[in-house]
């Protein structure tokens, strides 16, 4: 393995920064399946989701020195992926993005859940994941998306709210509503 | 030349297959300069400062006009007194300083502290922070400054600072020229003189001078009497000498 290739996200970044472009590509090829399988369970089109990961690449490359070094590389490359995908739902009105400041569950996450909510949702991890796979288009984006970053890309639930910027309690609500409506779809 | 990055342009062909970075070479595709991130964050955080101005501006007007209109005492004179109370507010003020709060949100929802937690603890905090200071801010100089100044000089905002004449019909303000039995004589704005009797059954403990402005709550009757209900002083006779009566009416 190159000794370049085990510099952390955050030290390839700060090079970047500094006009080393080809240390960028080394970000790529480690985003660039991640972002591929994020792109594809976002918008479940394989033509459009290869053109769009290329476009976070290249805005993450645009927008890199803003990027503060300090933070986590991952949720801020996210960030603009959902960012990217987001538009592209929009413009293609296939389903309404759900990015609203004032979303009920943004507002109040501590609300509680309703006794349905809190049902059993201990579904074996690799079976969630099974169902994930069958099921996402069935779920709505908003809880689609934390499901996917929680079990797929197995972010914790604070770099999902940076991804998201939503508060973490409303994570934590998304993705139980999210198992819930994968259990009534395993069980019906 | 440098081409400035357009996202899903006509090279869209060109990039597919092709390595990002030989895409961004290609392109010509450049960084923008950390300068640009630094001056998008100082005019965010000024643009939140200059909101958060005009909320407090807006908020503590809010209370200083309803200070002026003896509304703050007339909810405290049971269901009537509520009723006035509720006509005095300027609810297209409360509406704007709403707008603004959700603007300022909505300008600070990038910030980790904002998001992180539930929206409602950020608007619980903005309006607790903004009514203390509201408060603050009016009980200075700062409003009946600007009043003084904007009522002749600024037509819109005057207008909004001359509160007398969107006062609600059974509320009155005036000088007390004389005191007589059960009641006094009010010298209003306009020049002209009102009878004031005190509601029966009501208890105003306190004294009150010759010269103090009051706000005078109650209808006015067919013989042009005002029954009053309440009486609120909000100044005090410039030359206070011996108290003159209390006016009372059991």
């Amino acid at each position: 393995m190159d000794a370049r290739d085990e510099q952390n996200d955050e030290q390839i970044a700060a090079r970047v920064q500094k006009g080393d472009m080809e240390a960028f590509q080394i970000l790529v090829e480690r985003y660039d399946q991640k972002m591929g399988r994020y792109a594809r369970r976002f918008l479940f089109d394989g033509d459009d989701s290869k053109d769009l990961v290329q476009e976070v690449f290249i805005k993450a490359y645009v927008n890199i020195r803003g990027f503060d070094i300090t933070r986590r590389f991952s949720p801020w490359l996210y960030r603009i992926a959902h960012n990217e995908f987001v538009n592209a739902l929009k413009k293609k009105k296939k389903e309404r993005a759900n990015v609203s400041l004032f979303d009920f569950d943004v507002l109040f996450p501590h609300i509680r859940l309703t006794a349905s909510e809190t049902a059993d949702t201990d579904i074996k991890q690799h079976e969630l994941k099974e169902v994930l796979e069958t099921s996402l288009g069935k779920i709505p984006q908003k809880y689609r998306e934390p499901l996917v970053l929680y079990y797929f890309e197995e972010m914790n639930y604070k770099e999902i709210a940076d991804v998201l910027r939503i508060p973490v309690s409303t994570v934590g609500v998304r993705l139980q509503r999210g198992k819930v409506m994968l259990k009534k779809l395993v069980t019906n | 030349m440098e081409q400035h990055y357009t996202p899903m342009n006509e090279t869209n062909e060109s990039r597919k297959n092709g390595r990002v970075v030989d895409v961004i070479k290609k392109g010509n595709m450049r960084m923008r300069p950390r300068w640009q991130f630094v001056a998008q964050g100082v005019l965010l955080v000024v643009a939140a400062a200059l909101l958060f101005l005009l909320l407090l501006y807006v908020v503590s007007f809010i209370i200083f006009i309803l200070d002026q209109d003896g509304a703050w005492s007339a909810a405290a004179l049971g269901p009537r007194g509520w009723s006035l109370f509720f006509a005095a507010l300027p609810w297209g003020m409360f509406l704007l300083s709403f707008v603004l709060l959700l603007l300022l949100a909505n300008l600070l929802k990038r910030y980790a502290f904002i998001y992180h937690q539930p929206l409602f603890y950020f608007l619980f905090v903005f309006i607790l922070v903004t009514t203390i200071a509201g408060f603050v801010i009016a009980a200075t100089s700062f409003h009946p400054g600007i009043s003084r100044f904007v009522t002749d000089n600024v037509p819109v905002l005057g207008s909004y600072y001359e509160r007398e004449a969107t006062l609600p019909a059974s509320v009155h303000r005036g000088e007390i020229v004389a005191f007589m039995d059960g009641g006094f004589v009010l010298g209003e704005a306009s020049g002209a003189t009102s009878t004031v009797v005190v509601a029966d059954g009501i208890v105003f403990v306190g004294n009150f001078y010759v010269g103090d402005t009051v706000l005078v709550f109650g209808s006015r009757q067919a013989d042009g009497t005002i029954k009053a209900f309440g009486i609120q002083r909000i100044a005090t006779a410039a030359t206070t000498t011996v108290p003159t009566t209390t006016v009372r009416a059991e």
